[in-house]
């Protein structure tokens, strides 16, 4: 594709990698993202994809900016509290790249519709913070085979991986979502805001690689962050043929309401 | 065992070949110029008196067998004028050799018992370190002394040790410990125990320099067998990724920082691959050595103040004792000395330590009190405690082109200042290690106190100062800076500081440094810092035990970078920057033409002063030859008989210097061009036609934006069409065809018009 003067200026740091160049960059902005919530990970990851000029994104949350958002949430702003977190997230990318065209669903996720809002993506970027909203974007990516980012944190923990088809999914490595007793809830633990920017980070960089199809994303693998003592950790992990989802004899053949209500802060 | 490393015919031939190239240069075959790069790999340097020479002799596994302590000591007495010294490095040097009339014979005498210089400076292999413990050290879970030495006899005889980009210094440990430092240099194993099998952790791109740094690990584990492969993999790594250009960027430790950790750790890795596939290596390490069988009484005869400092506990009753030699120097009658002691009591042999001292090794318990007389009688600090400080100390000023401050003379005046003060009798000794410049050969980032020489200006006079470092340590802890003080200052500052440490009830160095000690050192550099004014005070304004006011005139371009390499890197670098002053100035082509014709001479084994010479061997070489193309013979045959270049245009300067750099870039590592060689390649010209497939004008377009541009007008090319671009002269031509070539495209034509050039980029596959 041809680039403008703006756009050559723009993405001329992109251009220059030799592992993107003009060709990595068209691609950047012929591709279709889906960030699930605008929240602690979202912020971060919609900022790099927009400023990276990832051509469309949409945006799905049904949340309202809150003022205990903003330790972490970094695309909302103070005069933000109260407003709809798509609409505000917009706002502030499209001042950054008005390259990006976004579509702003202020909504939550749900079984019925969430196969037909991830089909029409490239890649789903996965910020929510529940586990019933995790499981679901799980369910929803791996019926219609769409590759998917997901990652969790809570205190100083983050944690990621990278779902492509054919390949192990949330449910291969946990099948049901945790006990709910067993997890503490985020009102109850916290979380260190930037960990949240860390690993929002994290998955912004997966989208863009797997846009690029470039370097060997965090397939199979789960990497693990302890902030606290900034450990980086990376385990293997397998397709599990006993999976409920992408096993051999599946359980779950359309994605159903997660019998999960406890809200957990990200994960 | 006879000696420690054996000579092999290859470095016989390479030995052969200096001598004949000493003869030369003696005859005025060889110029200065090029003698340096001849000799500097060869372990030969020029001191800061330009009549002396030094050299440094590689001691592979610090052992020091009795004939070849009788050989280093009769040189020593017959040749050279100064004394023989331990470096920080194991090797021992020959300081003050007057002219290089006796090398030739040196040179012989030291190959009779197994020893040489080779390599003991320039960008090659050096010394190949390990724990100076090593046979003794109960500790030692590989024996790092043999593994130095077998390393030793695989790299050093090959021919590419001796041109690379920079240094390559590599050690071995015998324990966790450490104590070779392996994790601060180009390249370094320490061993570990994985579930029951010995091998090693390899770290690389280290180093202890003006940019110190410690190393990455780039295998957590490998067997013994693998060490040769790591070694020689990384070697060629190095080789191929180092910067020839810039000698203060060259050290492995640039290359990492280029790339980045996880990058460099995966070059490296995929080098040591391909060694695999390059050759087959021996590496067969012996066991350690047999236990001594039990001396009987095992409890020492003598237990005082020399036991607890200088006496480390081996196995089965036996020991080894520390000799403490000041600042590494020794005079060669106590070099014999020492050696026969060594006979008598301990193993044969004496072995160099980096702390600049000698050890013995296997002392039985029951004839330690007879080595602390016998030592003592030779001369009384050798057995005596080591001082409150251990010191170190590189040559500095005292020898060394680079130094700027005399650092073994301050270590002598910390020495003559602490001798009121006495020795902590717990072994409370400070690690004080001083470097004579910014460089670190007397190890200052692993001081737990230490200084190298800076220079402040007061009084319009050139003061020589110390940078104050503290706590280094061997866990990747360098020392951090503290402040500057003058040279004049150090020895109280180091007594104080002493005192005070003394004085403090801590269990060890870093726990004083952090509950105080950091403090106080703090308050002691504010308070020793000023200077005062030459009519106030003018000691300030003398080096230490120096005759004369403190100048820096002696001060010049270090040697240990010299080689071949750098040689016609500096020419070609001379050429460039001369051709840019004669394009502004208008003035002068010829010094430009000058080093072209003079950048390549040295790949046949020519060099001349001359510049009709040069012109003249120019002609010779490369034009009869056609290495060059002819069309340069009028302008070369000009420049040689006439000193009237009017007619002459930058241009055609510039475009020589081109060809002379491109047919440079071509050479391999034998100084072979294309064409001389079996295999031809391809040739550039077949596809220089004027015929393109698209067109950019990229003039008035700034960088990076012009890359930016030619590199996405590049992208709508299939591999071998051709765009022709124009780019503005100055920043632009310097930097978009490099980045264009570095993308893997050819620049077929460059050509200057008017003022900006065009370019003719032919798509890579």
């Amino acid at each position: 594709m041809d680039f403008n003067e703006e756009q050559i200026e723009r993405y001329s740091r992109h251009i220059i990698l030799p592992d993107v160049g003009g060709e990595g960059q068209s691609k950047f902005l012929n591709a279709k993202i889906l960030v699930v919530g605008a929240g602690g990970l979202g912020s971060p990851a919609l900022f790099y994809l927009a400023a990276a000029g990832v051509g469309e994104i949409g945006i799905i949350d049904d949340d309202v900016v809150d003022l205990s958002n903003l330790q972490r949430q970094i695309v909302h702003f103070t005069g933000d509290v109260g407003r709809d977190k798509t609409a505000s997230a917009a706002e502030k990318l499209r001042q950054l790249n008005p390259d990006v065209t976004f579509n702003l669903y202020q909504e939550r996720l749900l079984p019925d519709s969430a196969q037909d809002f991830v089909e029409d993506y490239d890649f789903v970027l996965d910020g929510t913070d529940n586990f019933a909203t995790k499981f679901l974007v799980n369910d929803a990516c791996v019926l219609t085979g769409t590759p998917y980012s997901h990652a969790g944190i809570l205190r100083f923990q983050g944690q990621a991986f990278t779902y492509l088809p054919d390949n192990a999914c949330l449910r291969c490595i946990f099948p049901e979502p945790p006990d709910p007793d067993s997890v503490p809830s985020c009102r109850q633990a916290g979380v260190l805001g930037v960990v949240a920017g860390m690993l929002g980070t994290i998955q912004a960089a997966e989208t863009l690689r797997f846009i690029l199809d470039h370097g060997e994303l965090l397939t199979n693998r789960l990497l693990m962050v302890d902030a606290k003592n900034m450990n980086f950790r990376r385990a293997e992990v397998n397709r599990n043929d006993n999976c409920p989802v992408c096993g051999k004899s599946p359980a779950i053949t359309e994605p159903r309401e997660v019998d999960y209500e406890e809200p957990v802060c990200e994960f | 065992m006879s000696s420690f490393y054996q000579i092999d015919s290859r470095i016989e031939n390479e030995l052969e070949q200096f001598k004949q190239e000493i003869a030369d240069y003696q005859a005025g075959e060889i110029t200065e110029r090029v003698f340096k790069a001849l000799r500097v790999p060869r372990g030969i340097y020029q001191q800061r008196e330009e009549q002396n020479y030094m050299v440094r002799v590689r001691i592979a596994g610090g052992g020091i067998t009795p004939p070849q302590a009788q050989t280093l000591a009769g040189l020593a007495e017959e040749f050279i004028e100064e004394e023989p010294h331990i470096t920080t490095r194991q090797d021992i040097q020959l300081q003050g050799l007057p002219g290089v009339k006796n090398l030739p014979e040196i040179i012989d005498r030291l190959k009779e018992v197994n020893l040489t210089a080779i390599g003991g400076g320039g960008n090659t292999v050096r010394n190949i370190t390990n724990c100076p413990f090593s046979g003794g050290c109960s500790n030692e879970l590989l024996p790092a002394a043999p593994a130095a030495v077998k390393l030793t006899e695989e790299l050093v005889p090959r021919e590419d040790s001796y041109e690379m980009p920079r240094k390559y210094k590599i050690s071995f440990s015998g324990c966790r410990r450490d104590c070779a430092y392996a994790a601060y240099t180009d390249m370094g194993f320490i061993p570990k125990n994985k579930n029951g099998t010995l091998g090693y952790e390899a770290y690389a791109g280290g180093g202890l320099g003006a940019h110190s740094a410690t190393g990455v690990k780039v295998f957590d584990f490998i067997e013994p067998a693998e060490v040769p492969y790591v070694a020689e993999g990384i070697k060629q790594f190095f080789r191929e990724h180092g910067n020839y250009e810039d000698k203060h960027q060259a050290r492995l430790r640039f290359v990492k920082q280029k790339y980045g950790v996880d990058k460099f750790r995966r070059l490296c890795r995929e080098y040591v691959e391909k060694q695999h596939s390059k050759e087959e290596m021996n590496f067969q390490l012996p066991d350690l050595p047999a236990e001594r069988p039990a001396v009987k009484e095992e409890t020492p005869a003598v237990e005082d103040d020399w036991f607890k400092a200088n006496v480390r506990s081996d196995k089965n009753g036996y020991y080894s004792v520390l000799i403490p030699i000041p600042r590494g120097d020794l005079p060669p009658a106590y070099f014999r000395k020492l050696s026969a002691l060594s006979r008598e009591h301990a193993d044969n042999n004496i072995y160099t330590a980096q702390s600049q001292n000698f050890i013995l090794k296997g002392v039985p318990g029951d004839r330690l009190k007879q080595v602390k007389e016998e030592l003592s009688e030779i001369k009384p600090a050798y057995g005596q405690p080591l001082s409150p400080v251990k010191a170190r100390a590189c040559k500095g000023a005292a020898t060394c082109k680079l130094g700027l401050c005399h650092s073994p003379n301050l270590s002598r005046a910390i020495d003559e200042k602490l001798q009121k003060t006495p020795v902590s009798s717990d072994g409370k000794q400070l690690k004080l290690f001083i470097s004579g410049c910014p460089n670190s050969c007397g190890h200052h980032p692993l001081a737990q106190l230490g200084f190298h020489g800076i220079i402040r200006r007061n009084d319009d006079r050139a003061v020589p100062c110390y940078q104050v470092v503290a706590a280094g340590r061997l866990d990747h802890n360098l020392a951090g800076e503290i402040g500057v003080v003058p040279g004049y200052e150090v020895p109280e500052l180091v007594a104080d500081f002493l005192r005070d440490y003394q004085a403090e009830d801590a269990k060890d160095f870093n726990t004083y440094f952090k509950n105080g000690g950091q403090d106080k050192l703090e308050e002691l550099v504010e308070e020793y810092a000023s200077i005062p004014p030459f009519t106030e005070d003018r000691n300030y304004y003398y080096d230490w035990y120096a005759q004369e006011q403190f100048s820096l005139e002696k001060v010049g371009e270090g040697e240990c970078g010299a080689g071949v390499i750098s040689l016609i890197e500096s020419d070609l670098k001379e050429a460039r920057s001369q051709l840019k002053k004669a394009e502004k100035d208008r003035g002068d082509l010829k010094e430009a033409l000058i080093a072209t014709a003079r950048a390549l001479l040295v790949t046949r084994g020519e060099d001349a002063d001359d510049p009709a010479e040069i012109f003249r061997l120019f002609q010779q070489h490369f034009l009869k030859t056609e290495l060059i193309s002819p069309e340069y013979k009028d302008l070369v045959e000009t420049a040689r008989v006439s000193d009237q270049l009017s007619e002459v245009s930058p241009e055609q300067v510039r475009e020589l210097l081109k060809e002379v750099t491109d047919l440079y870039e071509a050479m391999d590592s034998s100084f072979n061009f294309p064409g001389e060689t079996e295999e031809t390649g391809e040739s550039p010209a077949e596809d220089s036609a004027g015929d393109f497939d698209r067109e950019k004008d990229l003039r008035g377009v700034e960088c990076p934006i012009n890359y930016v541009k030619a590199k996405l007008e590049m992208e709508q090319l299939q591999a071998g069409e051709i765009l022709k671009i124009m780019v503005d002269d100055g920043e632009p031509i310097e930097n978009v065809p490099p980045s264009l070539r570095e993308d893997g495209h050819t620049i077929l034509k460059q050509e200057k018009v008017e003022d900006y050039y065009e370019l003719l980029v032919k798509k890579g596959a």
